[in-house]
C-alpha cells in the first residue's frame, strides 16, 4: 500500500510538472537581427521569406521575450513562422529555457 | 499513512504553486505616454572555460520608436553586458535543444544552415547564438570554424530572454 502511494506521488508530481511549461503566447514574427539592433519592426511574410532563405533566425516575440520556436519533433519551425509572419499569433506549446537558450515546444499556431 | 498524506499533499502543493499555464505579457506597442524602461539583466556565470578576465560594463542605448505607434517616445534602456572570452564548438541548435550536442564538420554545418537551421556555439552545457559586432547572425562565421574547439573573445548579452554573444574575434 505505501509503495503504490510513493509512486502515485511521484507520477502525480511529474505528470504537474509537464504541465507547468505548457503556455499559450501572444506575440509576432520577428528577426533576430532586428532585436539585437533594438527595432520592433513587423516581418511580411515576403521578407520573414528572404530573411529565412538567408539564413538569418526568425523568433517569436511576445511582450518583452524572444523565444526561437520548435516543432514537437524537435526542427525549426522557420519555415511555418514565415507563412505566419506580419499578423498577431497565438503559439500554443511549451515553454522551455535551457542554457540561455528561450525556446517554444510549438502545439499549434494561430 | 499520516506522514504519507502529507507528503503528497506537501508535493501537490510545491506543484501547483510554480504550475499553470503562462501567459503572454501585454506589449506595449499602443502606449501613448512617454516612458522610461529600465531592464536590469542577469549576468551570466561565467563557465570554466570562460576567461580569466570578465568584467561587467554597463551599455546605455536609447531604442528607437516603434513605428505603430502615432506619437514617438524614446526608450531609455540601461544593460548590462558581460565582456569575456568563451571557448566551445559549434552546433546545430536543435540537437542542442534535444539533448544531442554534437560537433558539426564544415560541412554539416553549411547544409544546416543552407537549410535555414540556426547554428549555435557551445560552451560548456550552455548554448549561445552568436553575432557579428555590426548586429547580423553569423551563422557563416560559425560554419567556418566548425569541427573544431576555438575560442570567441565578446560581449555576452541578454536579449529578450537569450544569451548572445557579440563576437570581436575568432581563434
Amino acid at each position: 500500500m505505501k509503495k503504490i502511494l510513493i509512486l502515485l506521488t511521484v507520477v502525480f508530481a511529474f505528470s504537474f510538472a509537464n504541465v507547468a511549461d505548457a503556455a499559450e503566447l501572444k506575440g509576432k514574427i520577428v528577426s533576430l537581427n532586428d532585436v539585437m539592433a533594438g527595432k520592433d519592426k513587423v516581418l511580411s511574410v515576403a521578407d520573414a521569406g528572404k530573411l529565412y532563405e538567408k539564413g538569418f533566425p526568425l523568433a517569436f516575440k511576445s511582450g518583452e521575450k524572444v523565444y526561437i520556436v520548435y516543432s514537437t519533433s524537435g526542427v525549426y519551425a522557420g519555415k511555418r513562422l514565415v507563412k505566419k509572419a506580419g499578423k498577431d499569433l497565438t503559439i500554443k506549446g511549451k515553454v522551455k529555457n535551457k542554457g540561455g537558450i528561450q525556446y517554444i515546444i510549438m502545439d499549434s499556431i494561430k | 499513512m499520516k506522514k504519507l498524506l502529507l507528503m503528497i499533499s506537501a508535493c501537490i502543493f510545491m506543484v501547483s504553486c510554480g504550475g499553470g499555464a503562462k501567459k503572454a505579457e501585454p506589449t506595449k506597442e499602443t502606449e501613448p505616454e512617454q516612458e522610461v524602461v529600465e531592464i536590469t539583466e542577469e549576468v551570466a556565470e561565467p563557465t570554466a572555460e570562460v576567461a580569466e578576465e570578465v568584467k561587467t560594463i554597463e551599455v546605455k542605448e536609447v531604442a528607437k520608436s516603434e513605428p505603430v505607434a502615432e506619437k514617438s517616445h524614446a526608450k531609455e534602456v540601461k544593460k548590462k553586458a558581460t565582456v569575456g572570452e568563451w571557448t566551445g564548438y559549434v552546433c546545430a541548435l536543435q540537437d542542442y535543444i534535444m539533448d544531442k550536442p554534437k560537433k558539426l564538420s564544415i560541412a554539416e554545418a553549411k547544409a544546416l544552415r543552407e537549410k535555414g537551421r540556426m547554428l549555435a556555439f557551445i560552451t560548456g552545457d550552455k548554448a549561445y547564438i552568436v553575432y557579428s559586432t555590426s548586429g547580423v547572425y553569423a551563422g557563416k562565421r560559425l560554419e567556418k570554424k566548425a569541427g573544431k574547439d576555438f575560442t570567441i573573445k565578446g560581449k555576452l548579452k541578454n536579449v529578450g530572454g537569450m544569451q548572445i554573444i557579440i563576437a570581436d574575434s575568432y581563434n
